[in-house]
């Protein structure tokens, strides 16, 4: 389309209109602005003025207008409200759990590398200030409400809310590292959940491409353990119980999971949890691993339970 | 008094124009501008660009379907068309639009003597 023969208020029109459609799925944008470029140029070539041709196709607002409402009712539908209540809930419950186990567990100040150098290789237990164990405290459930507010926003709102509450999130795991950090992972991913949750922009068609990319990443992740377990068995690696429960259990998940059954997403989701109440009841080596996988479980099983298509209606 | 005239006219378009749309290509496929024209020049549509949002609408429900052809100047064109889909719901809303202006004559007419 030769667009360079265009009039300053042909250009001004479709630019602002462009602009009025930020937060429109961006299929839905370029085409609305593709139909009202092709009109003006069929209206050119009939032999209409420029100024006519705007005059006749009304402000850019009014032509916009029915996709901003349906945009805000998307945001508003009572699937995406509950989704946003469910991970609001959440990220309250998660904040709290974390700031309550980390106030609990015994290595988190010596990995916070802050505070006076002799200072940092003690364990909490011993000469902690109770001002300072409060103050965690309270930021922990500062940050969890940051993360849950954006659940009960306007719609377009939430949206720039929740990606700079995710962005805070991250960069707060990040300074924290690997022992404090660990437990801000779950209200990061809360938020990044809630963050796309909120992305008007997405269509239905890219969620569920999404959908799909989240069902096979995690079928992978849960299903690759087993074959290093199926190895250990067989090598005589590992012994007793343990093995052979885990490996029942990450294949029901797994290949649940990759059929999305209801069921295993569910049970996805509860393994989740326990791995993490586990972690944090027997405090081994091995805490930050069975933490961090109860937190793959979780959230692999609650974005599973929150969007995939539900197979009975797809049949 | 014409900015009353104008506002009911608005609020009764809202409801209709999708059909307008259908009735129209039900004659025979059309492409966005001549679709606009014909709206315009029947006072059916207050702003020629606020039928490109709904043609789009009307096409993910299936009511109406595009394809592309050869226009002047070499250009793509597209054209709309209504589905069968589109027929069906054309066809109950003749049926309810002539039960509704029947009936809303009737009753202003009752009311106000031949409508006046």
């Amino acid at each position: 389309m030769a667009r360079g023969t265009k009039d300053q208020n042909v250009e001004d029109y479709l630019r602002s209109l462009y602009r009025l459609l930020r937060n429109v799925p961006v299929e839905a944008r370029h085409g609305l602005v593709e139909d009202i470029a092709e009109h003006i140029d069929e209206g050119r070539e009939r032999g209409r003025t420029e100024s006519e041709i705007i005059a006749a196709l009304g402000s850019p607002e009014s032509v916009a207008a029915p996709y901003l409402d349906e945009v805000l009712r998307e945001g508003n539908a009572p699937r995406m409200r509950r989704i946003r209540r469910i991970l609001g809930i959440v990220a309250l419950v998660t904040g709290l759990f974390a700031a309550i186990v980390s106030r609990s567990s015994d290595s988190t100040i010596v990995n916070m590398g802050f505070g006076p150098a002799d200072a940092q290789g003690l364990s909490i237990n011993y000469g902690y200030s109770d001002v300072f164990a409060a103050t965690q405290l309270l930021i922990f459930i500062a940050l969890a409400l940051m993360v849950a507010t954006s659940a009960v926003m306007k719609p377009v709102l939430a949206r720039k809310y929740s990606i700079a509450a995710a962005l805070i999130m991250t960069f707060v795991v990040l300074v924290c590292g690997t022992g404090l950090g660990m437990f801000f992972v779950p209200s990061m991913i809360t938020a990044w959940m809630l963050a796309g949750a909120n992305n008007l922009k997405l269509s239905q068609l890219s969620r569920t491409k999404r959908s799909h990319r989240i069902q096979i990443i995690g079928g992978i992740t849960m299903l690759l353990p087993v074959l290093l377990i199926i190895s250990g068995v067989i090598t005589g690696a590992v012994e007793g119980a343990g093995p052979y429960i885990y490996l029942v259990v990450a294949l029901i998940c797994g290949i649940g999971f990759l059929l999305n059954l209801r069921v295993a997403l569910w049970s996805t989701c509860l393994v989740g949890v326990a791995l993490s109440v586990l972690s944090i009841i027997d405090q081994g080596m091995l805490m930050a691993a069975f933490w961090l996988a109860g937190i793959a479980y979780f959230y692999f099983g609650l974005y599973g339970l929150l969007w995939f298509e539900k197979r009975a209606l797809v049949q | 008094m014409l900015e009353q005239r104008e506002k009911i006219a608005t609020n009764i378009r809202k409801g209709v124009l999708e059909y307008c749309v259908l009735g129209s290509l039900a004659n025979d496929d059309k492409y966005g501008l001549e679709l606009a024209e014909e709206l315009t020049k029947r006072h059916l549509t207050a702003g020629e660009g606020s039928l490109y949002p709904l043609l789009a609408r009307m096409k993910t429900a299936g009511l109406v379907e595009t394809r592309w052809e050869e226009g002047g100047a070499g250009r793509k064109r597209k054209y709309y068309s209504i589905t069968e889909h589109g027929r069906v719901m054309l066809k109950e809303f003749r049926t309810v639009w002539a039960e509704i202006t029947t009936q809303v004559d009737e009753l202003l007419g009752g009311q106000h003597g031949q409508g006046y």
